[in-house]
């Protein structure tokens, strides 16, 4: 096998292999201890947390007076 | 100072358009390196040919507006500075779950603003490397010596425009996770065009600060 045919062959295996960490990294274990944490929205909002269930609902932070 | 929202409604059409360039080309590319049924060639090699030139119109116009429109001092957002690089760490333990928060001391946050520096340089490298697999001897013959010709350099400009495709589609990947998880309002501003009541707010609190530049 030349150079050319193995970059193709591992340019095959590294981009599946590392999407599919990152699909298992971020979108389900990132998602499923935000569940466990409940932590939601709070860098961005800066303001209070956002339940899990409730993130879907959510209109933004309330005005504390 | 002309009156600007968040993320005016130009930004947020070239962003849209941009996403769905990338998901088509994604898919086309994919389709024309593995036919994943039968039949779909001549619409797919169509629908990348269209969908590369409307995504290279769409930089070019998205490059123009951000230097010489109302807008043109937003593209400081995305310069990276030092002190973007000394928050890194920090940035990282808040993704990591071992901190609460860290200092928000620009719009993005640091690998935010890298993120979204590679999406447009890995675009001009798709151009090219895409390009040059149709005009061949226009695009690779000064540089194809060292490959060995022509054809054995457009053999690797072909290599190089997929693992380009695998950047992309991770990046987007975690991009998109993050735009949901981190900001579900401000994602809907962008991708839905449903502007929060309280978004104007604290983007003017962040003018103020200096966080962010319009
Ligand atoms: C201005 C941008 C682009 C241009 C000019 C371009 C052009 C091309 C051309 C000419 C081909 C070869 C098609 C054929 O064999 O007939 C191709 C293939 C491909 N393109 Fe693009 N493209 C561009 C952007 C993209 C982007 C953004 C992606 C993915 C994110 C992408 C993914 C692919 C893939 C995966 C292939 C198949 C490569 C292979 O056969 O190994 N392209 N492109
Ligand atoms: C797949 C779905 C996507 C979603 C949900 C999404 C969401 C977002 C959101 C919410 C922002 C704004 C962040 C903020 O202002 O705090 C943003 C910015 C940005 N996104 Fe995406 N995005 C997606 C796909 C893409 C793709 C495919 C690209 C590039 C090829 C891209 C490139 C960018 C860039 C460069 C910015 C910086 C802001 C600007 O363009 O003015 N995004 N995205």
């Amino acid at each position: 096998m030349n150079l050319l045919e193995k970059v193709n062959i591992w340019a095959d295996i590294l981009g599946f292999g590392f999407w599919i960490v990152v699909i298992a990294v971020f979108w389900i274990g990132d998602f499923a201890v935000r569940i466990i944490t409940k932590r939601f929205s709070k860098k961005v909002l800066g303001k209070e947390d956002v339940k899990a269930w409730s993130i879907f609902k959510y209109k933004g932070p309330v005005e504390h007076h | 100072m002309a009156e600007l929202e968040y993320a005016p409604i130009p930004r947020r059409f070239f962003h849209f358009a941009h996403l769905i360039c990338i998901v088509g080309l994604t898919i086309s590319g994919l389709y024309i390196r593995f036919p994943f049924y039968q039949g779909g060639m001549t619409f797919m090699k169509w629908a990348h040919y269209v969908l590369m030139y409307v995504v290279g119109v769409n930089l070019i116009l998205r490059i123009i507006y951000c230097f010489f429109t109302v807008d043109k001092s937003a593209y400081k957002d995305l310069a990276i500075g030092l002190k973007d690089i000394k928050n890194t760490p920090a940035v990282l333990m808040y993704y990591g779950y071992i901190k609460d928060d860290y200092p928000h001391i620009a719009k993005y946050a640091s690998m935010q603003k890298m993120t979204y520096d590679l999406f447009w340089v890995l675009l001009f490298i798709q151009g090219f490397t895409g390009f040059s697999l149709m005009w061949r001897e226009q695009l690779l013959s000064w540089c194809a010596g060292p490959f060995g010709g022509v054809a054995i350099a457009a053999a690797w400009m072909r290599v190089f425009h997929y693992i380009g495709m695998w950047i992309f589609v991770i990046f987007t990947t975690i991009h998109a996770h993050l735009s949901i998880q981190e900001g579900y309002p401000i994602m809907k501003h962008w991708i839905f065009w449903v502007t929060p009541p309280w978004l104007k707010g604290e983007w003017e609190e962040m003018l103020k600060k200096g966080e962010a530049h319009h």
